[in-house]
Formats: structure tokens, sequence, C-alpha cells
């Protein structure tokens, strides 16, 4: 063991958890809503838990359960809030840091690890994500971590370190099964570092850590459907809807304000492949070519998928800059005798000078303009205040909270029905687009369903469910309009308890 | 080993200055745009009032003016000076860009090259800061370069 490097190792992570815990205090983010682009999604499947542990048999979910299941267990057992998932997110990335730092065993050293952060806090979508409550962070950070304990450090891991990585692993897959984009670079990171044979030795404990791990989870998740889980992802590709034309991986990742990692991560995957990868380029590389083939067949690919690259090649890119500037003499103690050692093959390769100078200069002066610009705009723009939820809406849904049991909101009202704290029947608590793609649910179904379950309040997109013929018929036989304003509307139960005194039923309500 | 690279000597200070002037094209691109646009060749979607127009096409020649000087000195003398001059420059650049003077003094740093893209045009403060902060370290790193390529010669 290499106390120093270790210690480094663990600097890093406090760093990455320092930052991100003053921006969470500057922005007041443990009461904010909306941070990370689903963010309203994860806090009401978490509050649904908090309030109704029991139901969960019920819950149609395309996602595995462990995130939904840990938070509300914390929620439970501490205080309920946006602050306890935001801060486990958190403290996911800044452990995935150290475990960077860790796996690398000084390379890169504390500035490529430093300057890799920053290249992925210089994005709206990496800022964004590592404050926010979402799955894809998290995931991705203990997928890290697991391969960091099986390749990580000095010493080679016993059984029980494999078992524990085996076990970490089935974790991140059950936060996400997204985090199954790293295994590639986990696996070339263990052939690289111990061979076949050492990594056949290995094998037996890391798969019953991870086999004991995985059947765990699955035992204690409330349901674990393959339809669900993959299936309706699959399936949802043949059945977006016409109209909506997601935009392709190429046209989200070449984008300006991804330029700075886009170019060192560039830099870093041409200088590894050149003079031979270390540990954490080789993971990174892995990592990579596990986001590409993700990429080539998920539909739709989401905006925040980018994350998938930013990070890898945001890593390729830190220890690339890092080196230039070693190159240079401008970084470290032993940076001028450690000039020339630049590749892993015994100091044979040095960086060519244009390269030394072009490629920081241009990814700095990117990330000076869009990057920290950018960053802090983004960071002006979160907090409490800035929620999706309209305030008059969610003041009508408190009132009715103590009279109703269930409320279902379109896919646009998930932040009003978390910011007033009411749920929809289990049922209906996922609504993801993909369900309604895959056609694991359609509107006659949601509409056995809103009745079967009683549900008294609907607050309802007009463009969405009402557009349908049939749906509004069934609508205004069963519910009548309390309130619309804009695309908003309220709906009431006709035999509930729900109450519209006081208010007046509006104009084109039945 | 490849001729270029850091230490190996005389073909690694020739491609320093090749980098310098690097710098120094951008800055002949940068002056260019200015004046062409101070000849009214070009409106550089400056200010609309005539009297502000003169004087924003002034301080467009004047500016560039210094920044074909800046870009002579990069080209015609050592790469010192050259990367001196790109660091000087680039820091006004950038200090200009983060300082935005009060006094009302126009700022046509990008003048001349908005035309051709609507992003530039949307975001020109970012992209004035990116241009002054890339000439910036460029010269500054070059700078290094030079140091380290002074230190490891025999």
């Amino acid at each position: 063991m290499n106390p120093s490097r270790d210690l480094r190792a663990l600097a890093a992570g406090a760093l990455v958890l320092t930052v991100l815990l003053a921006c969470f205090w500057w922005r007041d983010l443990g009461t904010a809503i909306y941070v990370g682009y689903d963010d309203p999604w994860e806090l009401l499947k978490i509050g649904f838990f908090v309030r109704h542990p029991e139901l969960g048999a019920r819950v149609w979910n395309d996602q595995p359960w462990l995130h939904t299941l840990l938070n509300a267990w914390l929620c439970r057992s501490i205080a309920p809030g946006a602050w306890i998932p935001r801060l486990f997110t958190i403290a996911s990335v800044a452990a995935m840091w150290a475990a960077v730092g860790w796996m690398g065993r000084g390379v890169p050293g504390a500035l490529g690890l430093t300057t890799g952060f920053l290249l992925v806090a210089g994005t709206d979508t990496g800022l964004r994500l590592m404050l926010s409550t979402m799955l894809e962070p998290a995931s991705m950070a203990w997928a890290v971590v697991a391969a960091a304990l099986l390749c990580g450090g000095v010493a080679g891991p016993g059984p029980f370190r494999a078992a524990l990585s085996g076990l970490v692993m089935a974790a991140a897959l059950h936060i996400k099964f997204t985090a199954a984009i790293t295994v590639p670079g986990m696996v070339f990171l263990v052939l690289r570092r111990y061979g076949w044979r050492g990594a056949l030795r290995l094998l037996p404990a890391w798969m019953t850590g991870f086999g004991a791990g995985f059947v765990g989870l699955v035992w204690a998740s409330p349901s674990f459907r393959w339809d669900w889980l993959l299936a309706s992802h699959w399936e949802a590709r043949h059945g977006i809807e016409s109209g909506f034309e997601p935009p392709t991986p190429l046209e989200i990742l070449l984008q300006v304000e991804n330029l700075p990692w886009l170019l060192a991560g560039l830099a870093g995957l041409a200088w590894a492949l050149r003079t031979g990868a270390s540990p954490v380029e080789t993971f990174a590389l892995g990592w990579l070519a596990g986001a590409s083939a993700f990429a080539c067949v998920a539909r739709p690919w989401w905006y925040y998928y980018q994350y998938h690259f930013l990070v890898p090649a945001s890593l390729l890119g830190g220890g690339f800059l890092e080196r230039t500037l070693a190159c240079l003499g401008a970084w470290g103690p032993g940076a001028r005798t450690e000039a020339r050692f630049a590749g892993s093959h015994g100091g044979r390769f040095s960086l060519p000078v244009w390269s030394c100078i072009l490629v920081p200069a241009t990814v700095g002066a990117l990330w000076l303009g869009f990057g920290l610009t950018g960053t802090l705009r983004t960071l002006m723009f979160m907090g409490p205040g800035f929620t999706p939820a309209q305030p008059l809406v969610v003041q009508m849904l408190r009132e009715q909270a103590p009279r109703i049991r269930w409320c279902y909101g379109s896919v646009e009202y998930l932040a009003e029905l978390v910011q007033a704290g009411v749920y929809p029947p289990p049922e209906l608590l996922v609504m993801s687009p993909k369900r309604l793609w895959s056609g694991q649910l359609n509107l006659s179904r949601l509409a056995h369903i809103l009745e079967s379950t009683g549900t008294e309040l609907l607050l309802l997109h007009r463009r969405r469910e009402p557009a349908d013929p049939n749906f509004a018929e069934w609508l205004h036989r069963r519910y009548r309009m309390w309130e619309s304003m804009g695309d908003a509307q309220i709906w009431i139960l006709q035999s509930s308890g729900a109450s519209d005194a006081g208010v007046p039923v509006h104009s084109d309500g039945s | 080993m490849s001729g270029n690279a850091v230490g190996s000597g005389h073909l690694s200070c020739k491609t320093v200055r090749a980098v310098v002037r690097l710098g120094g094209l951008v800055l002949v691109v940068l002056g260019l745009a200015k004046w062409s646009v101070a000849a009214g060749l070009s409106d550089g979607f400056g200010p609309e009032s005539e009297a502000r127009l003169v004087v924003w096409r002034i301080w467009a020649a004047l500016q560039g003016a210094v920044e074909l000087a800046g870009a002579a000195a990069v080209w015609f003398l050592s790469p010192r000076i050259g990367s001196a001059a790109l660091v000087a420059l680039g820091g006004a650049f950038v200090l200009w860009t983060v300082w935005d003077p009060p006094t009302g003094l126009p700022c046509p740093c990008l003048a001349g090259l908005m035309h051709g893209s609507g992003h530039v045009r949307e975001h020109s403060w970012e992209w004035r800061l990116v241009l002054g902060s890339w000439l910036f370290l460029m010269g500054f790193l070059s700078h290094l370069a030079l140091n380290r390529l002074h230190e490891s010669e025999p």
C-alpha cells in the first residue's frame, strides 16, 4: 500500500464533495424540487414509498428499486425531503472520484482528477446530474467504485474484496441497469492488470458477491419483472409517438458547450491509444465502448445520456491535460524531471510540443468561455424558487390533499404533485412516455385504473389525455372540471369527497 | 522519438515558433476583420446611431491596428516576444470582456466575424472570452515551453 497515493485519492473525493456541498448549500438545494431533468419523477416515487410502503407490489416500475427503497428508508428514518436523495447522489459522485484516484494509483494525479471533475462540472448536464436525485449519476458512481475495489490500490484483491466488488456492482445495477455500460471498462482493467488467469482466479469470489447481491436485492424489491425493466424500453423504440423526433446522440453530443470535454477527451483518447493506456485510461476506454454500444441501440437517447460519455471522456481529458502541463514543467514538484516519462512504456514517448500548448490552450479557453460561465448560469437558476410547478395549482392540490387518497397527474405536472404532497394510485405512479409507447398501457386501461382505484383528482394537460375523444368522453361522464389554467385542467371525481366549494367551476367544464 | 517532442532541442523551438505564429495568424484575421468594418465594407452589427457608429468604427480601426501590430511582432520577432505579445493582447481581451467598461466605450472585439454564425452573434460575450483566453493561454504556454527547451539544452 502507498499511503500518500491513497490519501491523494481520498483528497480527490473530498474536493468533489466540498465543491458539490458548497453548491448544495449556496443554492439551498435541500428543498428544491427540480434540479436534474427527472427529479420530480424520482421524488414522487420516493415520497410515495415513504407514505405507502405496503403498496410497492402494485407499482408498475421500469427501473430497479434500490434507489427508491434506500432513499425512502432514509427519509422515514431521518426526515422526509429532497435533501436526502440529493445528498445521496453527491456522496455517490464523491465516492466515484475517490475510487478513480485509488484505481489510478497516482495517474492521473491531483491535477488530472481536478481537471477531469471541472470538465464534467463545466457542462449543464454534468452539474445538474451531480446535484440531482436522478438514478444515472449514482448508478455509474457505484459501478466505478466496484471496478476500483477490484483493481484499485497497489495490492491485488483477496476473495473478500472481490466479493465486495461484485456486491457493489449488483447494487449499482439495481439502481439503474445502465450502469452496465461501465462493465467493458472493468473487464479491460481486470485483464490488463491480472491477465486471463488472474481474472479467472478472481471470478468465483466476484460472482459470489454479485450473485448474492443481485438475488438479495431482487428478493427485497417489491417487483422485478423483465417485461417492465427491459422490454418496456426496447419496445418503446417502435412505438414512439408521431411528431416526436428525438435528437440523435451525435446531435446532442456535438454542442458548443460540450467542446471542452470532447476535445480534451479526444486528445486523451489519441494519447492513450498511441502510448498504451494507464489503468484509469483503460477503464475509461472500456466505458466509452459501452456507452457507444448503448447509444447505438437506445432510442430515444435522452438528453442527459451524454453523461455516459462525459465522465469517461473527462477522465481521459483530465489525465492528458495534466501530462501536457507536466511536460511544460508547469505542474508538480517532480514535473521537470518527470516530463519525459509521459507514456507508460518506460519513457519511450514524449508529448509533441504543439499538443502541449494547443490542446490545453483551446480546451482551457473553451471551458472558460462556455464551461465556467455556463456552470455559473446553471447554478444561478437552481434552487427552491426555480421549479416548473405552478404555484396556484400546487395551492389548489394542497387544499384538496386532506380529503383525497389519490391524485393522478399528466407527465408535465409531476413537480406539482411532489410539491403538494399528493400521489397517484400505485399502478399509475410511474407514467413514463415509454410505458405508452411500448403499449404496456393505453388510455382505456388508464381510465380503467382511475375508475377502479377511485382516483378523486386529476391534473391533466389539455393536449395529453383529454385530447383523446374516447378518454374525453369517459372523463366528462365520471369527473367534473374544477379549474382550468392555461394547459392545466383539474378534474374532480363526481362522487368523491373532494370539494370545489368556493371555487368557480370553469365555464367549459361539464 | 519524433523531432518536435519536448526536450528535443532545435526542432522543438521551431515548433513553438509555429504555434506562436498560429496565434499571430488569428490576430491577423481579427485585425483585418476590424479594418474591413472600419472601412465600411461591412456593418459589423454595430450601433445604429450615426454618431456612435463613427466612434465605433474609429475604435474598431484602432483595435485592428493594435492586433495587426501584435501579429507583426509575433511573426517577425523572436518567439519570446511573440508569446509575450499574445499574453498581453489576450489578457487585454479578457479584461475588457470581463470588466465590460462602464464608460460606454464600444467593444468591437469580434467585429466583422459575426456575419457567418448566428451562434457567435448570440453568444458574443462567451466567444470574446474564449478568444481572449485562447490567445493568453497560447502565449503563456508557449512561454513555458520555451523555458523548458532552454533548460533542456546541453
